[in-house]
């Protein structure tokens, strides 16, 4: 049962030994739920965007912001789409720099920097919200 | 016992560039290199809740790098790209939901994403310029 709660892959695909025998699977599975998870969020800030951001400035844009559901569609398109293209730019990598001892410092430092990139764009989204 | 024999070169596939462009495999490489312009997509979108949550003046700045001619070439790609890929991920994700895999489907599907994306592209820019719509 444990075994069934940790995977979407089926039992008989396993039996079979198909799809990756690393951890490949949760890969390409995460990189398609956070593509899922940008969909509606990236057509929400679009449209937010050029009703609010492009016309009216910095108020507009803060008072657009500053909406509990704009914040929450904000904080849901930067994380998933951070970590999307940390997906992204991995399997391009591994497909285009082939010595491991290049792609794996490489991989981590892109990786650092999405994750500053995270943490900078979260705590400005919290502080535009709270108004402080 | 015969000394081992030098493993000869294998012969290896052609790259991108030897193959006739095709809608299916331009459609294909420009999603990547979308996915990767994204890169700057993003720091360009963190930039500007940097700048919004750093107040009026530093917004301000942000705006002038944006409106100016370097900026404006930045945005225009970061918007094709953004929308390009968003239109064509949705493409990708029905294949991997096991729809329009046929050839004539992903042709089909091809040629109605690339006029969706050029006419969204049309609205953003149009609006972005203050065009009522």
């Amino acid at each position: 049962m444990s075994e069934k709660t940790k995977s979407l892959r089926s039992p008989l695909g396993v039996a079979r030994g198909l799809g990756s025998a690393k951890s490949g699977f949760e890969h390409w599975q995460l990189e398609r739920i956070t593509a899922l998870m940008l969909i509606p969020t990236a057509f929400y800030l679009l449209i937010g965007f050029l009703n609010h951001v492009v016309a009216g400035g910095y108020s507009g844009a803060m008072y657009w912001l500053q909406s509990p559901l704009s914040a929450t569609f904000a904080l849901l398109f930067l994380l998933a789409g951070l970590r999307h293209l940390t997906c992204g730019l991995q399997v391009v990598m591994e497909d285009y720099i082939p010595k491991e001892r290049i792609r794996l410092p490489l991989l981590f430092v892109v990786k650092f920097v999405i994750a500053a990139m995270a943490i900078l764009g979260s705590l400005s989204i919290a502080k535009i919200f709270f108004g402080v | 016992m015969p000394a081992p024999t030098k493993m000869k070169a294998r012969p290896r596939s052609p790259h991108l560039q030897i193959y006739k462009p095709q809608l299916s495999s331009v459609l294909s490489i420009t999603h990547r290199v979308s996915g990767v312009g994204l890169t700057l997509g993003a720091v360009v979108f963190v930039a500007w809740l940097a700048a919004l949550a750093g107040g009026a003046e530093s917004y301000a700045t942000f705006l002038s790098y944006a409106q100016s001619f370097l900026g404006q070439i930045i945005l225009f790609g970061f918007s094709f790209a953004f929308l390009y890929h968003l239109c064509c991920g949705i493409r990708h994700l029905l294949w991997d939901a096991g729809y329009f895999l046929e050839i004539k489907d992903v042709y089909m599907t091809g040629k109605v994403m690339v006029p969706t994306v050029l006419v969204l592209l049309l609205i953003v820019w149009l609006k972005a310029y203050g065009v009522s719509l």
